[in-house]
């Protein structure tokens, strides 16, 4: 639900169908050895871990309206020999770091792939965009009425929009991955496997994100087990 | 200092004690969130990828962690991919890498050649 195109509709349509052939092969070969995490949140208010899933997700969003703590945006020592400004996402843990200069980052709170749809590769930022246009993918047009209402693009600054108000798409070379770094109109969603292989932030974050981020940026994607884009 | 200085001081003592204990089981923010997969923290993995630079011949912005685990309470394996290549790196939770070796060479329990990077 959450690939999108941002114009350009025609060329990179035949690009999707040749990479969805790609990924399905690959999903149909890798998907099987992609481990199956279960995420666990430390409740404050048991003082327990408590098993984090969608539905777990939604009552507690609903209840406190903010993330649980783990996934909200805070700086973090980071040791890394990454330049600062390099963006690397934990899948499995669902963070994502912005590397800081003096061993930090940034870490941020995400939704990744569900099942099947998760990937890993070393990609870049290959451009932003505010207000983004979603474009839903042929095969969600095909089997969804609501996305077949926006088969032409969904235009960006809707509420309604699911790639919120901030998209950084990632590339390979000069090609795009279909792959981006957006916000979220569902934000209980971080923290969970849910997309179709983007990388959800919540509103919030994904503005801040935005805001320190420059095109060209280096993107590490490190998901255990998924099929291998690798780029660069 | 009185007898009631003395006490109070012992309570003051006494209670960040106790808060100290209560503070200790409770994880830090940053560590409120875990998985059952037990990977090894993301920048122990990029530690792995620059470390087998050396080994493979691999300029390590071509090398990716495809998977890690937890050995034990210190010590993590993480495989890497180097342009097509397999490696398996050991390291430590204080980002000290033990070794890296040829995937095949860590499944067959061959002994691990000395890491060039750290």
């Amino acid at each position: 639900m959450t690939m999108g195109t941002d114009g350009q509709r025609g060329t990179i349509v035949g690009k999707m169908r040749r990479f969805g052939l790609v990924l399905a092969a690959a999903s149909l070969c890798l998907g099987p050895l992609v481990a199956l995490a279960e995420t666990q949140i430390y409740d404050a208010r048991t003082g327990k871990w408590v098993d984090y899933d969608k539905k777990k997700a939604r009552q507690l969003y609903a209840r406190n309206k903010q993330l649980p703590e783990a996934f909200r945006r805070q700086v973090v020592p980071f040791r890394t020999a990454e330049a600062p400004g390099t963006i690397i996402i934990d899948g499995n843990q669902h963070f994502l770091y912005l590397v800081q200069p003096g061993g930090q980052a940034i870490r941020y709170g995400i939704g990744v792939g569900r099942e099947g749809f998760g990937w890993a590769g070393i990609v870049r930022v290959g451009r932003k965009a505010e207000n983004p246009t979603w474009t839903p993918p042929p095969e969600m047009v095909a089997r969804d009425p609501n996305a077949a209402k926006w088969a032409a693009g969904m235009p960006g600054g809707r509420p309604d929009n699911p790639l919120g108000p901030r998209a950084l798409y990632l590339y390979v070379g000069n090609s795009d991955t279909i792959y981006r770094i957006h916000g979220t109109i569902e934000p209980w969603t971080i923290g969970l496997d849910v997309s179709s292989g983007c990388i959800r932030l919540n509103n919030e974050d994904v503005i801040d994100l935005y805001g320190r981020v420059d095109v060209g940026a280096k993107v590490i994607v490190l998901m255990q087990g998924a099929a291998l884009y690798k780029g660069v | 200092m009185d007898a009631r200085g003395i006490t109070f001081g012992w309570l003051v003592l006494a209670s960040a004690g106790l808060l100290g204990g209560c503070q200790s089981s409770t994880p830090a923010p940053q560590d409120m969130a875990r998985t059952s997969l037990g990977t090894a923290p993301a920048d122990l993995q990029l530690m792995c990828a620059s470390a087998a630079a050396g080994p493979s011949g691999v300029d390590s912005s071509r090398i990716l962690p495809t998977s890690s685990s937890q050995l034990d309470a210190t010590n993590y394996r993480v495989d890497l991919d180097a342009a097509g290549s397999r490696f398996t790196c050991l390291i430590d939770s204080s980002g000290s890498v033990r070794s890296v070796t040829p995937a095949t060479a860590a499944a067959t329990g061959v002994a691990p050649a000395p890491a060039e990077a750290g």
